[in-house]
């Protein structure tokens, strides 16, 4: 059991190292895949801030070239003099801005806008075309035109972001500054396809809490102003952030927002770099996108998967078996054996960890039925100890009679006569029984009925328990209860092996049987009529004698009339104290010497 | 009678000139401010690109008078509150900075024909959000001291410095830098510098019965703290 132990906890041990591995193996990727998707988001977000730049150069040269016209330039210069018609020169610096440029919505300009040198418009292609005479002095990009810078600025006004160049516009004379041209591009939906087409990303334009436009549905994209927010001093920080996630739906996007310029950064204007993120490293996710090529024989190590876990099962079967289940058949086979009488005990140190345990509890239980007797049954051997004067053997089941108390020195006495006296019989006179002669066997009344039917009433009932070592004695033959263990139920075997009761009552010894089992010399003992105990009595006493005559024993150490005595005496004591009819004795051997117990019999 | 009439006009005139000795020792604190050349470019929000053109020298940005001298002195002085307007015309603020008294009106008008988002960002109690259409006038009160930023929402450019102190001594700085500052009492005070939406200079003086005549350099470094 050790070794499958073992194996248990080392496949439990691979499949915790394998799930671990599965979740946790792909995290390195995952973050690596993340940096580099980082990596690619900050190098897009440098090429778009480039784009921009550019863009703002050739979008401040396109309007320096604008006002170089000398349409422009004399309308301008009147404007600024305050000559001429407003109204005329509005009509005649539209009409030639519309001119000059004839695609204004292909090339993305949203507005085109005349100022004077006091900074009134002038006229303007595009938004509020019909508007003209106010001032656009105080915008710092219209300023720095009139005051001969050439520069860029982004607006956020009215939910719309533009990107502003403007230029200064000189007199023919180039001596001074007689206005300015300013451009503003559309800044939505057409620069972010723009970018997505050359940066490969999604684009997202953000101003204050709106998205502006964007290649991704906008409605997912709610949280996103949120988040720029949030991290609103690491953009002011570092023109940009770091890449973020955003979750979109059930898409996980990556992200870079980095401000616009100009006056656009002061109204939260930001662009955003979105990059759909590859599937997240749980493994469930993994598996989720695997196709079947992926397990196509060539693709997937079939083979070692297969050859590892028939390996698996096979060890852990074997082990099984050499552990488990060839102990359980051995241990049954010994049971069988215990049962049939084949051994004594079960070789319990053949056996490990429970079934070892199983073995000796087997052992132990055969070995208190077979060596603890019934109380009862032990009071009754006690009082035959008490009867022949001896010590109760260690049991409390036998007793030893050579141990017994020694007898006087005298000669063995006459079998017969000690019947006799025993039982009332005349004495005979000592040279009688001194003299060893065969033994003449008395016939013996034929026991009553009552007699006959109290032996086979107190038959032993045997339990033929397996690994008993000896039948086991039940204390009271008529109770019906059986002192038995079924050593199967201990180990759980399917089928118990079967128990044997033994009902045939011990051989009681016939005369004939008696006369023919006593064939040595043995001492005779004439028995007056009396009851059936004394007939009982009797054979055991005759019993008793041939039984230590043939084990070697001492005969003439016993003696009859104290032997009756005490039998008759136990008897009445077991009647009393066990309130049964009558007792039985019976002889048997006991570590190789004749031994007698007593069983009461209720019935 | 006639001898009245000579006397009276020499009488007040003594009146006059002795009033301030009466009063106490003032002076007139005069100077230059100097300004680093970032707060000269005449513009807060830069793009990508501000390049001189080849043909016509570029002029300097205008004063708008976004740069004060205030004057704080040690003897405890009170500015009335009176109403001040500030005109919104061609996308910029006249003048963009103003000094009141504690409890004073600003009146801002708005002569564009644009409509502009007026506030002081992070002081809705002060001054919430507000849609100024073009044409119409916003009173707004500060009534407590200090110093703040109104910006139109619309156009970020458009910023209108509000300081609200108890000192009656403050000047805008001239195109050239220079400020003048009279009847200022004599003894110990401080010269602080506004400009840019920010207080760049802070100066020591002693102010004399016959006057101070300072330059205050601004150093590119100051720090800046706009409100």
């Amino acid at each position: 059991m050790f070794l499958s132990k073992i194996w248990f906890i080392l496949v439990a041990l691979l499949a915790g190292v394998a799930v671990t591995a599965a979740f946790v193996a792909p995290r390195p990727a995952d973050r690596r895949i993340e940096q580099l998707e980082g990596q690619r988001l900050d190098r897009a977000q440098y090429a778009a801030e480039q784009m921009l730049k550019n863009d703002a150069r050739r979008w401040i040269d396109y309007v320096a070239k604008l006002g170089r016209d000398s349409h422009l330039t004399e309308a301008l210069d009147s404007s600024s003099r305050g000559a001429g018609e407003p109204k005329a020169l509005h009509e005649t610096v539209r009409s030639r801005l519309k001119a000059l440029v004839p695609d204004r919505a292909g090339i993305g300009v949203e507005s085109l806008i005349a100022v004077d040198k006091q900074g009134r418009v002038v006229a303007r292609v595009g938004d509020d075309e019909g508007e003209y005479g106010e001032s656009l002095a105080g915008a710092e990009v219209v300023g720095d035109a009139l005051r001969g810078y050439l520069s860029d600025d982004v607006w956020g006004a009215a939910g719309r972001l533009r990107r502003v160049g403007a230029a200064p516009v000189t007199s023919k004379s180039r001596d001074r500054i007689v206005g300015a041209v300013v451009v503003a591009v559309d800044t939505g939906k057409r620069l972010a396809d723009m970018w997505k087409r050359n940066l490969g990303v999604d684009v997202a334009i953000v101003l204050g809490r709106n998205v502006v436009s964007s290649t991704l549905p906008e409605a997912l994209l709610g949280q996103l102003p949120e988040l720029i927010e949030q991290h609103a001093t690491e953009i002011a920080n570092h023109k940009r952030t770091r890449p973020l996630i955003l979750y979109m739906g059930n898409e996980r996007m990556l992200l870079i927002a980095a401000p616009f310029v100009g006056e656009a950064s002061e109204q939260r204007a930001y662009y955003v770099l979105l990059n759909k993120q590859s599937p997240g490293s749980d493994p469930w996710v993994l598996l989720s996108n695997a196709s079947s090529d992926d397990l196509r024989w060539g693709h997937f190590p079939w083979m070692p998967l297969a050859f590892g876990i028939l390996a698996m099962i096979g060890v852990g079967l074997l082990l099984q078996r050499t552990e488990v289940e060839g102990p359980i058949r051995r241990l049954r086979t010994e049971v069988h054996s215990l049962a049939r009488n084949e051994i004594q005990k079960i070789d319990d140190t053949k056996y490990g960890g429970k079934l070892g345990g199983v073995a000796r509890d087997i052992n132990a239980t055969v070995e208190r039925f077979t060596h603890a007797a019934p109380p009862k049954s032990e009071m009754a051997k006690k009082d035959i100890a008490a009867i022949l004067d001896r010590g109760g053997s260690a049991d409390g089941q036998s007793f030893d009679v050579s141990r017994a108390k020694p007898t006087p020195p005298t000669p063995a006495p006459n079998p017969a006569s000690v019947a006799a006296s025993l039982f009332g019989a005349p004495k005979l006179p000592p040279s009688v029984g001194v003299t060893p002669t065969p033994v003449s066997v008395p016939s013996l009344p034929a026991p009553s009925p009552q007699a006959k039917a109290a032996p086979t009433a107190s038959v032993n009932r045997t339990l033929m328990m397996p690994n008993l070592r000896s039948p086991i004695e039940t204390t009271s033959s008529n109770s019906g209860e059986f002192a038995a263990v079924s050593a199967s139920a201990l180990i759980e075997a399917p089928s118990p092996p079967p128990l044997r009761r033994d009902l045939t009552p011990p051989p009681v010894p016939t005369s004939t049987a008696f006369a023919a089992s006593v064939a040595t010399p043995k001492p005779s003992v004439r028995l007056a009529p009396v009851d059936e105990n004394a007939v009982h009595f009797q054979q055991v006493f005759e019993e008793y004698i041939a039984l230590r005559i043939k084990c070697g024993e001492s005969a003439t150490s016993v003696a009859a009339d104290k032997f009756f005595a005490k039998l008759r005496s136990n008897r009445e004591q077991l009647i009393a104290k066990y309130n049964c009819r009558s007792a039985r004795f019976s002889v048997y051997v006991k570590d190789g010497k004749a031994a007698i117990k007593a069983t009461p019999v209720r019935s | 009678m006639m001898r009245y009439r000579l006397l009276s006009p020499l009488l007040l005139g003594g009146l006059v000139a002795l009033a301030p000795t009466l009063a106490g020792a003032v002076g007139v604190v005069r100077g230059t401010v100097v300004l680093p050349e970032e707060l000269k470019a005449g513009r807060r929000f830069l793009g990508h690109w501000r390049v001189e053109n080849t043909t016509v020298p570029v002029q300097a940005a205008p004063a708008r008078g976004d740069t004060v001298v205030v004057l704080l002195g040690p003897k405890p002085q009170v500015l009335a509150p009176k109403n001040t307007p500030i005109e919104i015309v061609g996308m910029q603020a006249n003048p963009s900075t103003v000094v009141v008294g504690e409890g004073a009106v600003v009146e801002f008008r708005n002569s564009d024909k644009v409509s502009h988002d007026l506030s002081v960002p992070g002081h809705p109690e002060i001054m919430p959000p507000e849609r100024l259409s073009p044409g119409t006038v916003r009173k707004q009160r500060f009534g407590i001291s200090g110093e703040y930023l109104v910006r139109c929402t619309e156009y970020p450019h458009v910023v209108i410095s509000v300081i609200v102190t108890s000192s009656p001594f403050f000047a805008a700085v001239d195109e050239k830098g220079g400020f003048k500052l009279p009847d200022v009492p004599e003894g110990p005070a401080t010269l602080k510098v506004w400009s840019n939406g920010r207080w760049v200079h802070e100066q020591s003086v002693e102010v004399t019965p016959r006057g101070l005549d300072v330059t205050l350099k601004v150093s590119g470094a100051a720090n800046p703290t706009e409100q």
